[in-house]
């Protein structure tokens, strides 16, 4: 028995963990199997849910209704296109805050926490004031004669895309200055050494070493759109709606458990289906470079 | 080396710029607008005054919902501490299947939607009688507390001299001693700002608070949520700039407590959970 193990330094303590993951397990896990079941009830005005009944219904009631299938393209789209947006974004500030020199890097890395840590409400409502057809830049527009008729930026698909991007925009910037910032910066010199030139070695050597990074931050911010309800309440159109409008209208107004389980259950699957793809996408594409 | 500013260079500034322009544009114009002298909002002035601040301070429709937000969020960072300290110390430097496993446990609520994890909420505190409680709500905001936390303590902690530790009980040491001596000292910084994370978490979540508040203890941002529907008083304006100026505090600590490397490194750390 060597020394540490006499000491208890190499015991295993990960038993100590359990607490965190019994958090996990009541308020995530018994809930999402609770939602599970509810989703499976039989409901009838007047009530959430009639407990011990088993149905289909909530999940019918909205497979066969075009508008809802509708609803569920329309969140897929509208995430797909602000995650591309955030990521174009995202990238270069990620790689300046990475070469910037250390006072500008404070700065920048102060630029995105603190929309990070800022309300979203607060910045959707930032939005609102700047781009509603009677807000601070119609204003401006129109004042100055520029023109004549508010632009239309918000109530409709390109409002809800800025204030997706908005707020994943942030966790996108950190999870790829982190990767960025553990790259090894001896590869991009051997690359110029032996003769690339500056875009080159950027597109050969740092942006397929990012690829992870880029992906995780994708999946990270593509999960989020998916979920979001604030945006495209406040900057979306009434007639094109994210499945999370549908799901608290059921939850709390219209008081249909039954249906609402259903949505969210569905919901949840979608997502989980896509972080799988990523993680064997991932998998995969860590065997080629292997190879 | 040569200064001449390459189109590669010129580029990722540029939309760098753009990029952070962008995200601190909704916060200039709200804080701008916030101190406006005229009854409802219009286009940003040079003229400011401090009349809507002086509204939101003496009415209880906004000052009660902070005290609410207040209470939950100490209660969600008490908690997000007490659960992650042990895990990010027990898991930070294990290997293998099983503590991967756990490791997963603890981080799995955070790449959860909001509204994933309010609607099983609901359900779930309704038939145990906790939803419309305090300890409700903060425990369902120490759902994304502690994962946060759990990665802030986990870094510093990986980051830390670990042989100071196994000196302490070559030299005697009882594995109380070491830990409260060695180990806490070490991961100070790490508990400070996994405990300020997991309550700016908490003070700003809106969607499980939405779901799972009542009136009585209706937090905040709940608040601002109905009187954005209803009301475009600048007072609104005023109550987010309260969350913007908090929000810059918060930066700043964070910042002096890990350094701006720590929190790049903590809040990134999220990615570099998604793909393991």
């Amino acid at each position: 028995m060597s020394l540490r193990e006499r000491l208890g330094l190499r015991s295993d303590r990960v038993w100590l963990a359990l607490p965190a993951v019994a958090l996990t397990v009541i308020f995530f896990v018994v809930p999402i199997i609770l939602m599970g079941r509810i989703s499976l009830t039989e409901h009838v005005s007047g009530g959430a849910y009639v407990k011990g009944t088993w149905s289909w219904e909530g999940y019918r009631s909205f497979l066969t209704n075009s508008l809802y299938l509708k609803t569920f393209f329309y969140t897929l789209w509208v995430s797909l296109l602000a995650s591309a947006v955030c990521l174009a974004l995202s990238y270069p500030l990620a790689y300046w805050m990475n070469r910037a020199r250390p006072r500008l890097r404070v700065v920048l890395i102060f630029a995105v926490i603190v929309p990070l840590w800022t309300n979203l409400l607060v910045l959707l409502y930032g939005w609102l004031i700047m781009l509603s057809p009677r807000g601070v830049i119609n204003l401006w527009l129109m004042d100055s004669g520029l023109r004549d008729t508010p632009m239309r930026v918000v109530y409709n698909t390109s409002g809800v895309v800025i204030g997706l991007v908005q707020i994943t925009m942030p966790y996108a910037v950190l999870i790829l200055a982190a990767v960025l910032a553990g790259q090894d910066p001896a590869l991009v010199e051997a690359s110029r050494n032996l003769g690339a030139t500056r875009s080159k070695s950027f597109l050969r050597v740092t942006l397929p070493l990012s690829m992870p990074g880029i992906a995780s931050a994708a999946t990270v911010v593509f999960v989020w759109a998916m979920g979001e309800y604030a945006t495209p309440q406040l900057l979306g159109s009434t007639r094109n709606r994210f499945v999370s409008q549908e799901v608290s209208e059921q939850m709390l107004s219209a008081f249909n458990w039954s249906r609402g389980a259903a949505l969210a259950i569905t919901l949840f699957c979608l997502i989980i289906v896509v972080l799988m793809l990523v993680q064997a996408g991932l998998r995969v594409a860590a065997r080629r470079t292997q190879m | 080396m040569n200064r001449v500013l390459s189109w590669e260079s010129l580029s990722y500034r540029l939309i760098g710029g753009l990029a952070a322009a962008f995200l601190l544009a909704p916060i200039v114009m709200v804080v701008w607008l916030s101190f406006t002298p005229s009854d409802y909002l219009s286009k940003p002035s040079l003229q400011f005054s401090s009349r809507w601040y002086e509204v939101i301070i003496s009415d209880e429709r906004w000052t009660q919902p902070f005290m609410h937000s207040l209470i939950i969020a100490v209660m969600a960072a008490a908690i997000s501490l007490c659960l992650a300290t042990p895990a990010a110390l027990a898991l930070a430097r294990a290997e293998g299947r099983r503590a991967g496993g756990l490791t997963f446990g603890v981080m799995v609520p955070f790449f959860m939607p909001g509204l994933i994890l309010a609607v099983g909420l609901l359900m779930f505190e309704t038939q145990i009688r906790l939803a419309g409680t305090y300890p409700g709500v903060a425990l369902a905001h120490a759902l994304w507390g502690v994962p946060i936390a759990f990665l802030a303590i986990r870094a510093v902690y990986q980051g830390a001299d670990y042989s100071a530790e196994e000196a302490a009980r070559v030299l005697g040491a009882g594995p109380v001693t070491a830990f409260f001596r060695i180990t806490v000292p070490a991961i100070l910084p790490g508990m400070a700002v996994g405990a300020l994370f997991a309550f700016v978490i908490s003070f700003n979540e809106f969607m499980m608070a939405l779901f799972l508040t009542a009136p009585s203890n209706q937090t905040l941002p709940v608040t601002i949520w109905t009187s954005l529907r209803y009301e475009v008083s600048p007072a609104v304006a005023a109550i987010s700039s309260v969350f913007i100026g908090l929000s810059v505090i918060a930066a700043l600590i964070g910042i002096w407590l890990v350094g701006s490397r720590g929190v790049v490194e903590i809040g990134g750390g999220k990615g570099e959970e998604a793909r393991a």
